[in-house]
This record gives C-alpha cells, structure tokens and sequence, in this order.
C-alpha cells in the first residue's frame, strides 16, 4: 500500500502542471470563500433580513463546505490528469510489463482519489476554522460533521472523474463530459425522469453526483430547494454505493481490458 | 530449462485473428530472434506475455511458473515503443521503474552509462531523441541484472553507430549468459546475433528452432568460362553439390553450408579441357532465405 503510494508520489513529485493546478485550486478554495464571505458582509451592512452565507460558529463549517464544493471540479480535473497521462504516455502499459499487478495499479489510484480528497478536506477545514475564528472571536465544534460530509462529496466527484477517466482513456473527453454532467445533464436528466416518467420529486437526490450535493446543502437549502430530500443517513448510504461501485468498475476494466 | 513456453496461445481482435495457435519454447541462455514482417502479430505475442493484451486462449508458461503469476519484475523489457513521463528526467523516470521493480535503485547511474545517456540523464524525456528515447528504454530493461530481457524492436530509431553498439550489448548479454528474446523485422541484426529463431507470417507461427536448422544457408558458387555448353558439360562429373542452375553468364552450383570448395571446381574444370573465367563462392543471405519461408 505504502509502496504504491510511493511510486504515486514519485510520479507527481517533480510534475510541475500538477502543482501549479493544485496550487491555483488551493487559492480558489480561499478566494471563493473570501467572495462570499464580502457578499455576505455588504448584505449586513446594508442591514438586510438575509443571512446567504453564515461565516460565524457553528453555521461556518456548512457555509464553507457548501462553497467550496463548487470547485470540487478541480480536484476532479486533476484526478483525470493523473490516470489519462498514464494513458498517453503508455506508462500504464509499461507500469504492468515493469511488475506492477493490475490491480496495484488500479489501486494506487484509487489510493491517490482518497488522498486528494483528504487534502481538499483538510484545506476546507483550516479554512473554515480560520474564517469562523476571525468572525466569531470563539471557537465550536458544532456542525463539525459538515467537513465529513465534505469528504465523502470530494470521494464522490474524485471517484466519478476517476471512472470517467478510466472508460474514456482522454483526458479532454473525460473533462468536458464530467463538467457538462456535473452542471448541466445531471439537473435535466434528473428533472425529465421525475416529471415526465415518475411523476416525482425524488429520483434526482439519488443521482451520483447529487446526492453527495444534498449531503452538503446551502445552509438554508434543506427548508426551500431540498425539501423532500432524503435523510443524511441514507444519503450517506447512496454515496457510498456510488464510491463502491465506481471502484469495483474501475478495478474490472483495468484488469480485463487489453491496455 | 525454458524460459518460455506458449501453447496454443491465439488473439482476436473482433474477427480480426492477430496471433492463431502459437506454441514454441524459448531454452534458458538462447538469444531468441522473432521474426516476421509488420503486422504478422510479433508484438501482440510478447504483449501478451507481458500481460497487457489478453490472449483469447492458449496459455504459457514464464519462468517455470503459469503466465497468471507475476514473473514480470523479474524480466527486463522493451516493448513496441520507449514509455516514460514526459515531464520527467531519464533518471527520475528509471527510480520509478526501479520502485516498482523493487530492485536496481543503485544501478540508474551504471545502466545510463552502459547505453551512453550519462551525461543527459537530468534533461527531461521529452527533450529527447527518438534514438536517446530508446536507448533510455534499453537501460530501464538492464535495471535489477534480470535474467532474461525481452526486446522488441531494439534498435528502432537508432543511427548506425548505435546500432551496432545495440547489438554489441546483446552479445555480451548474452555472454554473460543471459537469454534474450528478441522480435526484428531487421533480418541482418537476427543473423548476426540469435541462436533461436521464430518466424511469424500473418498470424501463424511458420517455423521456430536454432538458427542454423531453420535458416538452413546454402552455399552458391557461380562458374562462367568462354565456352558455357563445355562448362556446362564439365560439371556433370563433378560431385557434391545439390543442384545446379544455368544463368545468362554463369553457371550457379547449390552446395550444403560449408560444402563448398572452389579449388576442387577449378580443377575438376581444368581437367575436363574448361578454363574459368569467372569462380565466386556466394553466400545466400538471410533475407532471401526470410523472403522464401514467407511468401510460401
């Protein structure tokens, strides 16, 4: 396992694209927030009824991880990057001919999805303590359980961009298709398949992408736009069917295809 | 002992048949030649040795052990093109080889020297050539001293100079006791190394064995004198050779390699009244004979 994360590391280590695209996401991450966190100031000082983005304890950790999900295309795209790159250059091919299982393979991207998302939650975290300390003056560990539910949505997109990644072998191809279904073609074909075939309103929280985004909800968000959603429990439950099952295809296509 | 042995192994593409019913063993210290021309399936064999293409069925045996085990670290290999990071230097990208090789870390700087990259080997692999690229491909194999090294295509992209340094490396690989599996379309670079040779034409395994029994060379003398129905007539009563065919201005005998011996023609000749104006022992080359076995 260490091993294989090794050879990863050794991999991005001197990948100067992979670092500039990590650090520009980083300062997103902070910028994003910082947008918001002003917007929200502007509507205080206006002495407007509306809180759009709570920057104080315990409401901070929702209001960060709900902003900064937006950009969780990001890692998502640099997810891509690492196993089309493998594709490309035929260093999948040469990995397996060097002695490495398919498996490992496999595996130690998968391995390199949870450490990812294990940065990106941890930066989400510092920067929601940050924020709620400097606005607050005091410090919770109330709604703490947002940074979680942030990682297990950063597992969904990472897992998501993985597959894609993995069906599709280019990485301009697995990028459009990822940003186009994450925006655009999840909301339609969700919202066409509960009005016109189940006459419902809940097939679309159970989408892929979706649910972990229920999961993680603006903090008003579950009283107007997610009213009949789910609960945390089950939705926990569906992204975790979802990572599983994005796993297990990645692991059987690398394995059976001729690479 | 044999390194390798195939039985039965076959590749489809769709309806496209890329390897039929391949069987043949290669033994421990051979240097292995397979031959064929473009697309009769060369590659594929080794990929699926290396286990990147799965065979359709047949199986094989690598090392003593099947082909599902993995052998491969164990193997030094280059197959159809030079693979690296891009982004890498030529050292950086021969650590990772050796990581997941899991040996030969200490050698990086050895295997560069051996195939003249010493000095380049902080500069990226895209900057370099299609020769450096393969030579840095070569190297990579040599990591860990395997036992056995797979090429395909070694001196692909080289100039002259590097290709017979390629092939002086091979030899004393296999000096050293090493077997070598080798697939070239470079008949030249068979003859001049291999003691084994397999020939694939369009999918089908023609021939595999030594060198010297599958590539059976003849020895050709070619004879002319002034007055061609004499000679023609002279050599009736000569003996040794297999047979015989009249050209515009000479005369060519077939001998068994070896058989030959241009002093008894010329005499056997002078004492039957024919004095030679032309006496050339050739050698029938590989691609002649290569060009026979394939187009049958």
């Amino acid at each position: 396992m260490l091993q294989l994360l090794k050879i990863e590391w050794l991999k991005v280590k001197n990948y100067k694209a992979f670092w500039v695209f990590l650090g520009l996401y980083v300062v997103g991450l902070f910028g994003i927030n910082y947008v918001a966190f002003q917007f929200q100031d502007q509507i205080k000082q206006a002495n407007l009824p509306i809180e759009l983005f709570p920057y104080n304890f315990p409401r901070v950790y929702q209001t960060i991880a709900w902003v900064s999900s937006w950009l969780l295309y990001f890692p998502g795209m640099l997810m891509i990057l690492l196993i089309s790159n493998e594709y490309s250059f035929k260093t999948h091919r040469q990995n397996i001919i060097d002695g490495l299982l398919r498996r490992e393979f496999i595996t130690a991207k998968i391995l390199s999805g949870i450490v990812l998302a294990v940065i990106t939650t941890l930066i989400c975290m510092f920067i929601a303590i940050g924020f709620g300390l400097s606005f607050s003056g005091s410090f919770s560990f109330d709604g703490f359980e947002y940074i979680g539910y942030s990682f297990i949505q950063s597992l969904c997109y990472l897992f998501f961009a993985m597959i894609l990644a993995v069906l599709l072998r280019r990485s301009g191809l697995a990028m459009a298709i990822f940003f186009l279904y994450g925006l655009v073609f999840e909301q339609m074909i969700g919202g066409l398949v509960d009005s016109k075939i189940l006459n419902s309103h809940n097939f679309w929280y159970y989408m892929p992408l979706q649910a972990s985004d229920v999961l993680v909800p603006i903090t008003f968000g579950n009283d107007i736009i997610y009213k009949e959603a789910p609960s945390v429990m089950v939705l926990i439950i569906v992204c975790a069917v979802y990572i599983a099952l994005y796993c297990i295809l990645s692991v059987k296509k690398f394995e059976t295809d001729d690479l | 002992m044999d390194v390798l042995t195939l039985n039965g192994v076959t590749k489809y593409y769709g309806n496209i048949c890329a390897l039929n019913n391949v069987s043949f063993s290669v033994p421990e210290g051979s240097v292995f030649g397979i031959l064929g021309p473009n697309g009769s399936g060369k590659t594929t064999m080794l990929g699926i040795v290396m286990n990147i293409i799965k065979a359709s069925s047949g199986s094989f045996v690598l090392l003593g052990k099947p082909g599902t085990e993995n052998m491969r670290r164990h193997i030094g290999t280059l197959l159809e093109t030079p693979n690296f990071y891009h982004y890498l230097s030529a050292e950086k990208n021969l650590r990772i080889a050796a990581e997941i090789k899991g040996k030969g870390l200490n050698q990086i700087d050895d295997v560069l020297k051996k195939v003249n990259l010493y000095d380049r080997k902080d500069s990226k692999f895209s900057s370099y050539s299609l020769g450096m690229k393969q030579r840095l491909a070569i190297a990579s194999a040599l990591l860990g001293n395997p036992d056995v090294l797979v090429f395909d295509e070694p001196t692909n992209g080289l100039d002259p100079v590097g290709i017979a340094e390629i092939r002086e490396l091979i030899k004393r690989l296999s000096e050293d006791g090493k077997t070598i599996i080798m697939a070239s379309h470079m008949l030249d670079e068979v003859e001049k190394v291999c003691t084994h040779v397999a020939i694939l034409k369009m999918s089908n395994l023609i021939t595999a064995g030594k060198v010297d029994e599958v590539l059976v060379n003849e020895d050709i003398v070619e004879v002319g004198a002034a007055n061609m129905q004499a000679l023609e007539q002279a050599l009736q009563s000569l003996t040794g050779y297999s047979s015989l065919k009249k050209q515009k201005d000479v005369i060519q005998l077939f001998f068994a390699t070896g058989g030959s011996n241009l002093e008894k023609v010329n005499a056997h000749c002078f004492a039957n009244n024919v004095v030679l104006n032309h006496l050339q022992l050739k050698k029938k080359s590989l691609e002649t004979k290569f060009l026979e076995l394939t187009n049958k």
